[in-house]
């Protein structure tokens, strides 16, 4: 599997994950949250698909709007959103790391 | 024979009758007046009207640039709280995506499916269902229940789309009145929901 392909797993990962991963090292607005995400997973969240998921991540108490840079409004993590991500991605990679043990004993390359 | 070529006829002279005898009823100047308005005001309002519109909007477009308004039609896909707590940031983001060429018809297609999903998260499922409710119990109410029961009581024949006029006679007042008591459980059914949603609405998030 070349690398091209591997970095295509990042669209299975939900874009609450995305952006609560993002938010993890600083507030952002919308437009920097998009770039960053590219970058990191190479995935683009559409602009309704990214306020969508915003919008719940903010109702549950995830993430927490700051006052706007111009009408640009940047969100950052909040405590329990941060709890939560730490919960979600320790899971992600328990379940990553079995697979990839088992892929490595039946699936490895001789 | 001879009454079907005197009715018509006896109209006519009853109507030539009763415009002749406008002035006389109403005054002389009425009929001049009507004329002035009906022939010469009224379309010369109508035109202006329309003129008014075609040039204001014309004015609206040169002012408003492609991108504004492609924004504008974006943001009609949320419902309006949504739209009052993110409209701004939401079309600055459209603004940056667009303006950095990623603007195509994924874009498009991307706000309305959120968009859409925002109708149905902001109480959209209560507010369908109340939709529902009242407009079937106002055809419950009045089309298939009061208006044919108005109806039997004067013994017009017409049954046109009222279910109870096609059924049997015993079942006609039963079902007209059935239809009634359905139509206000619905229309108190709908308004209840209404207003239950109504202070949830009011609640927006603090921020």
């Amino acid at each position: 599997m070349s690398s091209e392909e591997l970095g295509g797993l990042g669209r299975y990962a939900g874009p609450a994950t995305l952006i609560l991963s993002s938010l993890a090292d600083g507030a952002k607005h919308g437009y920097a949250l998009t770039r960053d995400i590219e970058q990191f997973a190479g995935v683009t969240l559409q602009p309704g698909t990214l306020y969508g998921a915003l919008s719940r991540l903010e109702r549950q108490g995830a993430i927490e709007a700051l006052e706007g840079e111009g009408r640009r409004r940047p969100y950052r993590l909040t405590t329990s959103g941060a709890a939560e991500l730490q919960q979600h991605l320790a899971a992600q990679r328990r379940v990553a790391e079995v697979g990839l043990e088992r892929l490595d004993a039946r699936w490895s390359p001789a | 024979m001879n009454e079907h070529i005197e009715q018509p006829m006896t109209a006519r002279a009853e109507l030539a009758a009763a415009v002749r005898a406008l002035p006389e009823r109403m005054g002389w100047w009425l009929v001049p007046a009507s004329l002035l308005f009906w022939i010469v005001l009224w379309p010369i309002a109508l035109v202006a009207a329309v003129v008014w519109l075609v040039a204001r909007s014309r004015r609206l477009r040169r002012l408003q640039p492609p991108v504004d308004r492609r924004i504008a039609r974006l943001l009609r896909w949320y419902p309006a709280g949504w739209r009052e707590r993110y409209g701004d940031e939401f079309a600055a983001l459209l603004r940056d995506t667009i303006e950095d060429g990623r603007g195509g018809l994924r874009l498009s297609l991307d706000v309305a499916r959120a968009g859409l999903v925002a109708h149905t998260e902001d109480g959209g499922r209560d507010r369908m269902l109340a939709g529902i409710l009242l407009a079937m119990g106002w055809i419950s109410l009045f089309p298939q229940g009061l208006v044919p029961l108005v109806m039997q009581l004067t013994g017009v024949p017409a049954r046109s789309w009222y279910l109870a006029l096609y059924l049997p006679q015993p079942l006609q007042w039963l079902t007209a009145v059935a239809m009634v008591v359905l139509g206000l459980t619905l229309l108190v059914a709908g308004l209840r929901i209404t207003a239950r949603r109504t202070p949830a609405r009011r609640r927006s998030p603090v921020h």
